[in-house]
């Protein structure tokens, strides 16, 4: 409500642009999975993220995110803006294929290393690294299981397993999806015995660029009483990295990009 | 004895039922007084910024998501030499989650621009020229951010100390951080372009010379759009949104509130059928039991009005002290809009009466005698 | 013990029923049958009978309570179907005491008094002097700022014979007002109207099935099935 206020404040309405609110006909969950999977391969785009980590003790951390998507390849770095301490602090994620991510995580001065461990909590919230460059609705095996309410919204429930070739430390995914905005309102993540890993709820989905997205996320369950909450606050697409924005000598700094679209 | 205490007593007959109806109607008109007033509030709040800076039309291009979106700032050029335009200015304003803080709004203004001229200096002072890398803090943006002069405040990756704060005069204003144009540009990767051209007209211009050079922006500018800021409040949607979900909500308050005083007068009236026929039987009027009814139900609605606009005023100010609304709204509690909620809760309480008066002008005085 | 009433000039009359009907629930019910009888100024009568004989019908329609069916009743020589103030009648004319007291219990005995002056052009003030006065006439000078419910049975009726006199009628109207009251009271009570009504020169109606208290009054009307089956001067009416 806040941005909403300040933006009309200027006097400028809002455009509520909703797509066009025809209901989709339910579609097989190959195509659903498909068109979502299409749908996060979006090319390239930089996101400033606001996350606040409500565990023992209380962190908020500004973030910025740059994305480089492909049918094969997806590279994602996340780097610390503020608090101060811990400015500089920046993850590389790679993942391409079906093979496992891969990745490194600098934190200055001068310390650079491996990550080993892709379960590990990234930057001590409630995501692991794996969460943020695995795109489980291009997994092999795509079920629709049923139909759910999220919020008042009537969401397909999708369930994703991974397939033989494809490596993941999760068992299933189920998704609730919005089919209408293409959105999934709540995912979770379960371990090959059945057991709730994690949850993601969509709390706020804004319209960007003709698309909606999520543009708020809480991610509960990892660690017992946390969870963390994921404000994004700026989005731009087609932005213009350069292949050092992707490179562990790339992280050791913090670059905005330049002259790109809003 | 006059008439008056004849009403009055008839509410104090039941003290409890009396109090619950009281608290019913106030917390429908309390609600009335905290919407409507925050809604005018935040109206005005905006018409008074626009006027503190003396802004007459607004460019911009309002298909992006919430602020309008980036154009190139040499438009700025071309829109200077159209008719009656006395001065323009640029900015850059963007919605930013700053340090630990939420959306807050971050301005860029064009070095020496008008945008300028009625920021007043509290402390500190004003960036040195428009390639300092510093920002000043409207005051309630200092508090919310708890940043003194000499502080960094930390605008994406850039740290920027802050030299001064500033009173805008208009809440939005002072809730902003105000810099110089090519330093937001800059920190935010967005050389060359701003949102906002804001446009001074010369005296005098008429109407038609004002829609002539809006037609003539939208030539140079298609995406864009030029618009005069006094129909800036009025014809923004959000305002007309904020405007009928503050009244529709108001309503069904006032309907709740409605329901509780005719269950009320109806209990009042069923009750004293006896009375009101022993009334009958020695001589009074129907129009005066009709008046006596509507009377009470009146007095009721007044009352329960009194009590809702304090608890709405009060209530107000607690929720504006809140962290998470400080400094965002700032309600306008005019004596208009309070005595306007205190004529609602009458009318509220006449209306209500209308039912059970009738009843009871129609009851027969020789029920009087029966048991 | 009864014998016929003499004709008393016309002027006189305070009452003159001609064919006086009353039906109730569609004419299913017959309270009066047809009723003629006149009463003249100053006359003190009882209406006896068992319940259901229509006395207290009879009341009603004397004190324009209720409209009848049929048959015409005047009121000073003008019928009281043509009267367009019934109100006016009601408040000024006539003063109505009930079984039940009726008192207005949100209100203490000297605002109930003043409750039917509202109907006249009295000040305030002059309505207050006027209900101290009257309740002081009733022996309750002490008792002014009490609530019904603090006063006792025949303190309350007391109240209520001051609250109808409170705008000086020429005619009482009181169904079986020792009623509600032990014997002691009553005779106050009893004592009481028959004084004032005496004081002031007032027509006294009152209706009751206690024969000991028609004994006071000067004309007896007998009525049975909503007829009046007798109606006569009472040789043995003892003066208090």
């Amino acid at each position: 409500m806040k941005p909403f206020h300040l933006a009309a404040a200027l006097g400028f309405a809002l455009a509520f642009i909703s797509s066009a609110a025809e209901p989709t006909a339910p579609m097989p969950a190959g195509e659903l999975a498909a068109r979502l999977s299409a749908l996060r391969q979006n090319g390239t785009s930089y996101v400033r993220v606001k996350m606040d980590i409500n565990g023992a003790k209380k962190e908020a951390l500004q973030l910025q995110i740059k994305e480089r998507r492909s049918k094969t390849a997806t590279d994602v770095v996340y780097q610390v803006l503020w608090p101060k301490e811990r400015k500089g602090e920046s993850i590389l994620l790679r993942k391409s294929g079906a093979r496992a991510a891969s990745g490194s995580i600098f934190i200055p001065p001068n310390t650079l290393r491996v990550i080993d461990d892709l379960k590990a909590p990234l930057l001590g919230s409630d995501l692991s690294y794996e969460d943020l460059v695995e795109d489980f609705f291009a997994w092999e095996r795509q079920a629709i299981v049923g139909t759910e309410a999220v919020g008042g919204v009537n969401c397909q429930l999708l369930e994703s397993k991974p397939g033989k070739g494809e490596r993941s430390s999760y068992g299933s995914v189920k998704s609730w999806i919005d089919t209408r905005r293409m959105v999934p309102l709540r995912v979770e993540k379960y371990s090959g015995s059945g057991q709730l890993i994690r949850r993601i709820d969509t709390t706020r989905v804004v319209s960007d660029a003709g698309h909606h997205i999520p543009a708020n996320l809480t991610v509960s369950g990892a660690r017992q009483g946390s969870s963390t909450e994921l404000d994004g606050t700026r989005i731009k697409h087609g932005v213009a990295f350069t292949d050092r924005d992707f490179t562990t000598d790339g992280i050791k700094e913090i670059v905005t990009p330049r002259g790109s679209q809003d | 004895m006059t008439f008056f205490t004849v009403v009055v007593r008839g509410l104090l007959r039941r003290p409890v039922r009396t109090g619950l109806t009281l608290v019913g109607i106030s917390i429908g008109i309390a609600a009335v007084v905290a919407l409507v007033g925050m809604a005018s509030g935040y109206e005005k709040g905006i018409g008074k910024q626009l006027d503190v800076i003396g802004i007459d039309v607004v460019v911009s291009n309002m298909s992006g998501g919430i602020l309008p979106k980036v154009y190139e700032a040499s438009l700025q050029e071309r829109i200077a030499k159209l008719p009656h335009v006395a001065d323009t200015t640029a900015i850059l304003m963007q919605m930013l989650s700053i340090e630990d803080a939420p959306m807050m709004m971050v301005s860029g203004r064009q070095w020496g621009g008008f945008a300028w001229e009625k920021l007043k200096l509290i402390e500190g002072r004003m960036p040195r020229d428009g390639t300092e890398k510093a920002v000043v803090l409207g005051r309630l943006a200092a508090e919310v951010l708890k940043k003194k002069i000499g502080d960094k405040v930390q605008i994406e990756a850039d740290e920027l100390p802050v030299v001064g704060i500033v009173d805008g005069q208009a809440l939005v204003e002072n809730g902003a951080i105000i810099l110089s144009l090519p330093v937001l540009q800059e920190v935010t990767g967005n050389e060359g372009k701003v949102n906002f051209i804001d446009i001074r007209l010369t005296p005098k211009s008429t109407k038609e010379e004002v829609t002539r050079l809006c037609e003539q922006v939208k030539e140079i500018f298609p995406a864009g759009r030029a618009m005069v800021a006094s129909e800036v409040v009025g014809t923004s949607q959000g305002f007309r949104i904020a405007r009928a979900m503050s009244w529709s909500t108001s309503i069904l308050a006032i309907v709740v509130g409605v329901l509780g005083v005719m269950n009320t007068m109806m209990m009042t009236v069923f009750e004293r059928t006896q009375e009101i026929c022993v009334l009958l039987a020695i001589g009074w009027k129907r129009s005066r039991i009709v008046r006596m009814v509507l009377w009470e139900s009146a007095l009721l609605g007044f009352l329960g009005g009194l009590c809702g606009v304090a608890i709405g005023v009060v209530g107000v100010k607690l929720l504006t002290t809140l962290p998470s609304i400080r400094g965002m709204l700032e309600p306008d509690l005019n004596p208009r809009l309070l005595g306007t909620a205190v004529g609602i809760a009458v009318v509220v309480g006449l209306v209500s009466g209308l039912y059970p008066a009738w009843r009871s002008s129609r009851l027969t005085p020789s029920h009087a005698l029966h048991g | 013990m009864a014998t016929p009433i003499p004709m008393a000039a016309s002027t006189d009359r305070v009452f003159e029923a001609v064919a006086l009907k009353k039906e109730y629930d569609d004419g299913t019910v017959k309270a009066l049958r047809g009723v003629d009888f006149h009463i003249n100024q100053g006359e003190f009568v009882a209406i006896v009978g068992q319940s259901g004989s229509g006395k207290s019908t009879l009341l009603q329609m004397l004190g324009a309570l209720d409209r009848p069916s049929a048959g015409t009743l005047k009121f000073r020589g003008t019928s009281l179907a043509d009267r367009a103030d019934l109100a006016a009648f009601r408040a000024l004319e006539v003063g109505f005491i009930f079984q039940a007291f009726h008192l207005l219990p949100t209100f203490t005995a000297i605002e109930n008094v003043q409750i039917p002056m509202f109907e006249t052009k009295h000040s305030v003030s002059e309505r207050q002097q006027r209900a101290i006065k009257l309740l002081t006439a009733v022996g309750l000078a002490e008792r002014l700022h009490h609530f019904p419910s603090k006063l006792s049975g025949g303190e309350r009726q007391r109240v209520a014979i001051a609250r109808s006199l409170a705008n000086g009628p020429s005619v009482l109207l009181a169904d079986e007002p020792t009623g509600n009251l032990d014997s002691e009271n009553s005779d106050i009570v009893l004592d009481l109207i028959v004084r004032l009504r005496r004081e002031q020169n007032i027509t006294l109606i009152l209706v009751t099935h206690d024969m000991g208290i028609a004994r006071k009054a000067e004309r007896v009307i007998t009525m049975k099935d909503g007829r009046i089956i007798s109606d006569g001067r009472n040789e043995t009416s003892q003066p208090d």
